[in-house]
């Protein structure tokens, strides 16, 4: 990296760069460049609401994305960020300065749409210099800041293509640099990744991270992809029918959703119906039978009450054994289906308390359909009590 | 510095206009700079000021107070509040007051018996406004709209804010003003009372019934001929092995490059009474020949032959729009060929088709010049009827503004029906995705393949003779009578000496049309630009803008498609023939004529290439920092080139072959090319006629010709009635 390129925050840490993790403050009481604060957020059109009273904090140089089905918000979210909305309710904070009513073109932060709305008109290098012109540098030196950020990742020598004439990745790059090269606080992706192929798409997404985290930057990724979210973030904030309903890092969420939505929307999950007894009286501990089955609980560290719970299982969580005999321990199930997956097996699996899904990564001896076996569960984490 | 860069220009404007410029219209006009040695101590050059204190017109005087009120507020921030309502109010005000005034105060003084009760007589009169008062207006508009976009009217965008202010304005003064004129002239009485026994009396007379009768008769006979000729011919050209499609397509410019008369004029010399066919069949069969081309059998003929094509282009979008993987599914379901096309083709076009009956309808009712050559004293319609009760022997202003208003319900109920059939939801299909292999159209029925074929190739080949006759026309001495081979038409017409004198070439034009044409190409290329800017600039506010009223927006600002010519002129006339706005007899009277009837093309061409612009480019730029107005600049207007380019070739080229709106328009200085050529026809010269008409067709394939080869687009038709 040459010259006065994104020198801010280059190479250093979050924690480096005056942001504490837990808190959008430093010790001296600023809040540092680029933590974005909503409050209580809402966005109607009409009588609809789109966003309802959305409140997070993003702390400066990290990625958080908006992970949610179409129609939750989450976009509308991310243009209130960026200004190309205003809210109807609720105050936005960027780098400290309330921005609630500042137009779009007064706000120090950039996007990059899904469509990369690159001009189809400008070439490459114009495109990337378009918001530096706007902004009143002088043309020498746009272009030389262009030119450099191109080189960035990779693009110099395409300088003087039109953007029809490049891949879609290179598209994509184009459109990342534009974005990048005014320095913003603060960087809005609108589902950026959903224009390209599976393999491109995965190399894409560690390369907009590698470069997030390379320079430091506050990053607000907006997906309905929740591979992707867990891949790339290291928050996710997930919505649902214009509510934040959870929010964690991708571990936090996967690992203990605390909705039957978040469950279900982050991988999959098998929904059983249980019964949490105390394992032994007076020992304070619970465990949960599921028909024949019995595991311990606590399976994390959550109050849980004696009677009947409903708990959604991760499909690899279950374990199933070929077996021929009864025991006493185990429930019992019947292969129904079974597919081959090339990296592993999905079976579907008839049991007492309801059809499971199940996901084995034994593929060299596969069950066939029609077997019985024997299921036994991996508690934590796999596990999760959710509530209703 | 400071001070002067927040100075909104409005301010600017009205100042200029209210101290500098001339306040009020200069005889010779404003271009003629004959008025430069007298200027500014003149009762008729002085600007308002000097007017207001020198030449006894106080009431001008009063206007510096909304022009010295911004200045208190000039320190003041973009967004502050204050400052926003005091540029509102002194723009409101100062509009008001300069328009009162100007309508208040006539060249006989107080123009109305109620102001006098009041103000009792006064001494001052005045003529129209000119180019200082134009400032003043334009300036108060912009402080107006500079203080609402201040108090946050869409978005606080001073750029959207502003063009918005200057279209509705402009749309208010020149489109819905005007009608609203001849809406009150209908109700006139001779002592200028305004009475609803008068209106009624005019729309009750058997006279004025027969009249909409024939038109609405002629109307519909049109509309459906052309959907009949236009869906065969979309057909034969889409569906069929017929070879030549290009040609048909070809056709398919020629409504639009040809003076509506043409056509009528072709088929009285080639059916009239001494035309060359009827006295061909006179010879050798023994018909004897007749009148019937003058009246509805002629009218429907030519209306058929010039508006066919529209039909033409609409149902050939309709059907390749109909997916063709539907007919596939329902060959794939079995059904045979006259099946999928009862039962899936048509009715899928069914809205289509109604939208190109409805085009023909409107199209026919204001249909002009056709029906001046052709229904004659047996078939009376109502766009003429209207030109005859204004220019004619009778002169009966109310019963042409009666006519008006019947013509005008006709048409804008078609316009209406039209947007409501083709823009509602309910009716619209599914058309082709743009994705991946849609699959093979179904082949017609073998016999509807023979009946499409025999009723497209004759018309084809009719269309084709009527137009050789348009060119080869005038180059014979008398159609039909003397076949004498002659260039004494275009002699008499185009001729000019070139001569050698004094060291320098000298052109002398001595042609009698040369003048006609030069003015018209002026207007025309004058006309053009605004037309397509204005046009432009309304699409981009329809498409990209949010703000409320915008459906009224976009409903106005179509509306001009949807009135007559006719209408438009009796409107033009009756609206600026008196001040404050006197333009009758000008060329800008022209040029706006031209600009408002023509700028829904604009607005077609613009609405088209938007859809195709994706808006996050809008917001992309945005992003990156750039005000609407570097948007629309930088991004907008390269990406919308070809919709520019559209509109500024048919802004043109229609402004040329206009006929019916400016035949009211026209005065002695500014003579075009059309009225030049119905007046030769109504005096009997059509040799000269159709020689000057074949000059126009000629040039303005030329100019279209050109333009796509410049351009490369092969598609420029149909954008505009698509």
């Amino acid at each position: 990296m040459k010259r006065s390129f994104m020198t801010s925050g280059a190479g250093l840490t979050p924690a480096e760069r005056g942001g504490v993790r837990g808190g959008a403050k430093c010790p001296t009481g600023e809040v540092s460049k680029g933590t974005v604060e909503l409050d209580r957020v809402t966005k109607r059109y009409g009588r609809t609401v789109a966003v309802d009273r959305v409140s997070f904090v993003i702390e400066s140089g990290t990625l958080v994305t908006l992970l949610g089905p179409s129609g939750c918000g989450k976009t509308t979210t991310l243009r209130m960020l960026a200004g190309l909305e205003l809210p109807s309710e609720g105050a936005i904070r960027i780098g400290g300065r309330d921005v609630t009513n500042v137009h779009a073109t007064e706000r120090n932060v950039s996007m990059v749409f899904q469509s990369y709305a690159l001009f189809p008109h400008l070439s490459v290098l114009e495109n990337v210099m378009y918001g530096l012109l706007t902004r009143g540098s002088p043309r020498r030196e746009a272009e030389a800041r262009a030119a450099e950020a191109l080189a960035l990742v990779g693009l110099q020598g395409c300088e003087k293509r039109l953007p029809g004439e490049l891949s879609g990745g290179q598209q994509q790059r184009v459109a990342v640099v534009r974005a990048l090269v005014l320095e913003p606080e603060v960087l809005l992706f609108d589902e950026p990744l959903s224009n390209l192929d599976a393999k491109l798409r995965r190399r894409m997404r560690d390369e907009i991270r590698e470069l997030q985290q390379r320079l430091g930057l506050t990053a607000v990724y907006v997906t309905h992809d929740q591979e992707e979210a867990l891949s790339v973030s290291d928050r996710i904030i997930v919505m649902d029918r214009s509510v934040v309903v959870q929010e964690g890092s991708p571990r936090e969420l996967y690992e203990g959703p605390d909705s039957l939505f978040v469950a279900s929307f982050m991988g999959d999950a098998n929904l059983v119906d249980g019964v949490v007894r105390p394992a032994d009286p007076g020992s304070g501990d619970f465990v949960l039978e599921l028909g024949a089955l019995v595991v311990p609980l606590p399976l994390r560290a959550r109050a849980v009450r004696a009677g009947p719970v409903r708990v959604a299982i991760r499909p690899e969580a279950i374990t199933l054994t070929r077996r021929t005999g009864a025991g006493t321990a185990h429930l019992e199930g019947r292969v129904s289906r079974s597919a081959y997956l090339g990296r592993h097996m999905e079976y579907s699996v008839s049991t007492p308390v309801g059809d499971l899904f199940v996901v084995s990564l034994e593929t060299l001896d596969p069950l066939l359909e029609g077997e019985t076996v024997s299921i036994s569960l991996r508690p934590d984490p796999g596990v999760t009590i959710v509530p209703g | 510095m400071r001070f002067l860069a927040a100075m909104p220009v409005g301010l600017v404007a009205c100042a200029i206009g209210f101290g500098i410029a001339p306040w009020y219209a200069i005889e010779d006009g404003f271009f003629s700079t004959l008025w430069v040695p007298d200027y500014p101590f003149d009762p008729e050059l002085a600007p308002a000021i000097l007017q207001a204190l020198l030449y006894h017109r106080p009431w001008l005087g009063p206007l510096v107070l909304p022009l010295l009120l911004p200045l208190l507020v000039l320190g003041r921030p973009r967004g502050d509040r204050l400052r926003a309502n005091v540029l509102v109010a002194a723009g409101c005000t100062g509009l008001f007051f300069a328009l009162g005034q100007g309508w208040a105060i006539g060249p006989l003084g107080l123009t109305s018996p109620l102001l006098e009760r009041f103000l009792g007589q006064i001494a001052g009169r005045q003529y129209g406004m000119g180019c200082g008062a134009f400032l003043v207006l334009g300036g108060f508009l912009a402080l107006t709209t500079e203080g609402l976009a201040g108090r946050g009217v869409a978005r606080s965008d001073r750029f959207v804010v502003g063009a918005l202010g200057f279209v509705v304005a402009l749309v208010m003064l020149f489109v819905i003003g005007p009608l609203g004129t001849v809406l009150s002239s209908a109700f006139e009485t001779d002592s200028g009372d305004l009475s609803a026994l008068i209106l009624w009396q005019n729309l009750a007379s058997l006279r004025l019934v027969r009249t909409a009768a024939h038109s609405l008769l002629l109307a519909c006979l049109t509309g459906a001929g052309t959907v009949l000729f236009g869906l065969a011919l979309a057909l034969a050209v889409t569906r069929t092995r017929l070879r030549g499609a290009r040609i048909l397509r070809a056709l398919s410019i020629l409504p639009i490059i040809t003076p509506p008369f043409v056509v009528g004029l072709a088929l009285i010399l080639a059916f009239g009474r001494a035309g060359a066919l009827t006295l061909l069949l006179e010879r050798f069969l023994g018909i004897p020949s007749s009148r019937y081309i003058f009246g509805l059998p002629g009218l429907v003929i030519a209306q058929l032959l010039a508006f066919t094509p529209i039909a033409f282009l609409i149902l050939s979008g309709v059907v390749e729009g109909i997916s063709p993987s539907l007919e596939e599914a329902a060959q794939t379901l079995r059904a045979s060929r006259w099946r999928t096309f009862c039962t899936v083709t048509l009715p899928l076009m069914r809205p289509g088709l109604a939208s190109a009956f409805l085009v023909g309808f409107i199209e026919s009712l204001a249909d002009f010049g056709n029906p001046l050559a052709l229904a004659g004293s047996s078939f009376e319609v109502l766009s003429t009827e209207i030109y005859f009760a204004v220019a004619g022997a009778e002169t009966n202003v109310p019963r042409a503004a009666a006519m008006a208003l019947v013509l005008l319900a006709f048409t804008l109920s078609a316009f209406l029906l039209q947007r409501w059939w083709v823009g509602g939801k309910r009716q619209r299909y599914t058309t082709v995705a743009g994705k991946g292999f849609a699959g093979l159209p179904c082949p017609l029925p073998c016999a509807l393949e023979i009946g499409v074929l025999a009723v497209a190739v004759p018309w084809a080949i009719f269309t084709f003779g009527i137009y050789a006759l348009v060119v080869c026309g005038g180059f014979v001495e008398s159609i039909g009578q003397d076949s004498t081979l002659t260039l004494s038409h275009f002699r008499d017409l185009f001729a000019a000496s070139v001569r050698w004198s004094e060291g320098s070439l000298a052109v002398r034009w001595t042609g009698g049309a040369w003048a006609s044409l030069r003015t018209t190409v002026e207007l025309a290329a004058v006309a053009a630009p605004l037309t397509a800017l204005f046009g432009l600039l309304v699409a981009y506010l329809i498409d990209r803008q949010r703000f409320a009223g915008r459906g009224a927006f976009e409903l106005g600002t179509m509306l001009a498609f949807a009135v007559p010519g006719t209408v438009v002129g009796v409107a033009y006339v009756l609206a600026f023939n008196a001040p404050p706005f006197e333009l009758t007899g000008t060329g800008a009277i022209l040029v706006l004529s031209f600009v408002f009837r023509n700028m829904p093309v604009g607005v077609r061409a613009g609405l088209a290439t938007l859809a195709q612009i994706d808006p996050s480019l809008d917001e992309a730029s945005t992003m990156l920092g750039a005000r609407t107005s570097t948007t629309v600049r930088r991004v907008i207007l390269p990406l919308l080139r070809p919709a520019i380019v559209t509109s500024l070739v048919y802004g043109f080229v229609r402004a040329v072959t206009a006929v019916s709106a400016v035949i009211f328009l026209v005065s002695a200085d500014h003579s075009l090319a059309t009225t030049y050529i119905l007046a030769s026809v109504e005096s009997g010269d059509y040799g000269r006629a159709i020689a000057y008409s074949s000059v126009l067709v000629v040039l303005m394939l030329a100019v279209i010709l050109l333009v796509q080869r410049l351009v490369g687009r092969q598609d420029l038709a149909r954008r505009v009635v698509a």
